[in-house]
């Protein structure tokens, strides 16, 4: 599935689920999934080999932490890089940029 | 009830910990190290694990084998909820292979997930409780049960007592048969309960004797052949008063009342029972009593030397007594003796 601009960035239902509807707590979340999420994004940016066994590592592990948190976008941002031809650069790029660009969003929401 | 949660993602630990907060009384403990959570475990004890799947160095599976190999064969043992995918269908099998109770799927769905550690720390809570009311009840029983056996010991003694104070022979002398009696049901192969029982009967061999007359029960000349036939008599009176017991020791007492006179040879009474026909703990005790007899002062005898006492026991095998019963008997010596000295009388009778 692609990501569509139609998703939220965030499922806030999810969140509240989470939390309790917490907001605090869900501040507290949406912090550490942007620092971890971060953290996985600059290494898959510094990732030569982008089909290697450590690239899908980082990916399945962006893909999980954004879906348990439903950073709903970021989620379908990392599923389209993992389906990406890594031999397409300019489609990787976009994905790689993408990536970028929800994380963005998310910070903005904290 | 405390929880531990572990997930190398701090933001996945942080989902987890949120959802199951929302339960009252909870106390979780997380790691991301799934090396660090293991060695935590170790001293610690959670009555819930919740740990994800895939995790550097300590994987989910290898963590379930080492966490149950730290409490083998736990009455209670800690529920552990594995949190996959959906498609790790082998990895599912493995878990419950290894001990896993239940799984969740990622993403965590937050209702699923509350329900189902709810669901498991209730089960754990209530197995705790079961376990904690049966050791309780065992606890009660154990007591109730040794109350009992004290009671029941404490009348045999003071039934010793009354038939003490109408014989010429002392207390040591029936604590001494019951300690000989019991050391040779352990020569013997028996059990602890039956060398138990032999400790706590042998003594009441003689209580039949309540009812011999003074005259004949404490004369210090030989008796006529009318006055051995009441004397042999405390046998069966014995019986008499020790049979019909629910009681195990009053129903090996009243055995050994019976037939503690019989011999090896046939040449015994009351019944002139021959070998293997006479009851083992009447045998046992025959030798006991005669061993003992012949180590005591009595109005018509000095004290045998130990050295002789164990010449007539080992000349008496194969017809007085049981030749199983008197070789270890002779072979454990130097056991026999301290209980002698154990038991030994401070004035002569």
């Amino acid at each position: 599935m692609s990501a569509s601009n139609d998703e939220p960035v965030l499922d806030r239902g999810r969140l509240d689920a989470i939390t309790g509807g917490s907001a605090g707590l869900a501040r507290e979340l949406l912090t550490a999934l942007v620092d971890e999420a971060s953290g996985i994004t600059a290494e898959i940016r510094s990732t030569a080999e982008l089909a290697g066994d450590r690239m899908r590592d980082l990916l399945h592990a962006l893909k999980g932490v954004a879906a348990n948190v439903g950073a709903v976008r970021l989620q379908r941002a990392a599923e389209d890089l993992e389906r990406a031809d890594f031999h397409d650069a300019p489609t990787l790029r976009s994905c790689v940029a993408r990536l970028g660009e929800e994380l963005a969003a998310l910070t903005a929401l904290r | 009830m405390r929880v531990l949660i572990v997930d190398d993602s701090p933001t996945n630990l942080r989902v987890y910990l949120a959802i199951v907060s929302q339960i009252a009384g909870i106390e979780a403990t997380t790691f991301t190290s799934s090396v660090q959570a293991l060695a935590w475990c170790v001293t610690s004890e959670p009555d819930l694990l919740i740990l994800d799947y895939r995790m550097p160095a300590l994987d989910g599976l290898t963590f379930i084998a080492e966490y149950r190999a730290l409490r083998p064969g736990a009455e209670t043992p800690t529920p552990i909820v594995m949190i996959t995918v959906e498609e790790d269908r082998g990895v599912r099998h493995r878990a419950l292979e290894l001990g896993a109770s239940d799984f969740l799927t990622k993403p965590a769905d937050p209702v699923e997930f509350l329900a189902r550690v709810r669901n498991l720390l209730a089960l754990h809570e209530s197995r705790v409780a079961l376990r904690d009311r049966a050791e309780s009840l065992q606890e009660a029983v154990e007591r109730a049960t040794r109350k009992i056996v004290d009671r029941e010991e404490e009348t045999i003694e003071r039934l010793m007592r009354v038939a003490g104070f109408r014989d010429n022979e002392t207390g040591n002398h029936v604590a001494r048969m019951g300690q000989y009696a019991g050391l040779l049901g352990g020569l013997l192969g028996m059990s602890a309960a039956e060398q138990r029982l032999l400790l706590l009967a042998t003594p009441m061999h003689d209580i039949g004797k309540v009812s011999t007359p003074d005259s004949i029960l404490l004369k210090p000349g030989a008796l006529t052949p009318e006055e051995w036939v009441i004397m042999r008599q405390h046998t069966t009176v014995g019986h008499s008063i020790l049979e019909g017991s629910s009681s195990a020791i009053l129903q090996l007492a009243a055995e050994i009342a019976l037939r503690h006179h019989e011999r090896w040879d046939g040449s015994g009474y009351p019944g002139g029972l021959s070998g293997e026909t006479i009851p083992v703990a009447a045998r046992i005790a025959a030798l006991c009593d005669v061993f003992d007899a012949l180590l005591s002062v009595r109005p018509y005898k000095k004290a045998w030397s130990t050295d002789d006492a164990f010449a007539e026991i080992e000349r008496s095998s194969g017809t007085h007594f049981d030749p199983a019963i008197a070789k270890p008997f002779l072979a454990a010596r130097e056991r026999v003796l301290s209980i002698e000295r154990r038991f030994h009388d401070s004035v002569a009778a």
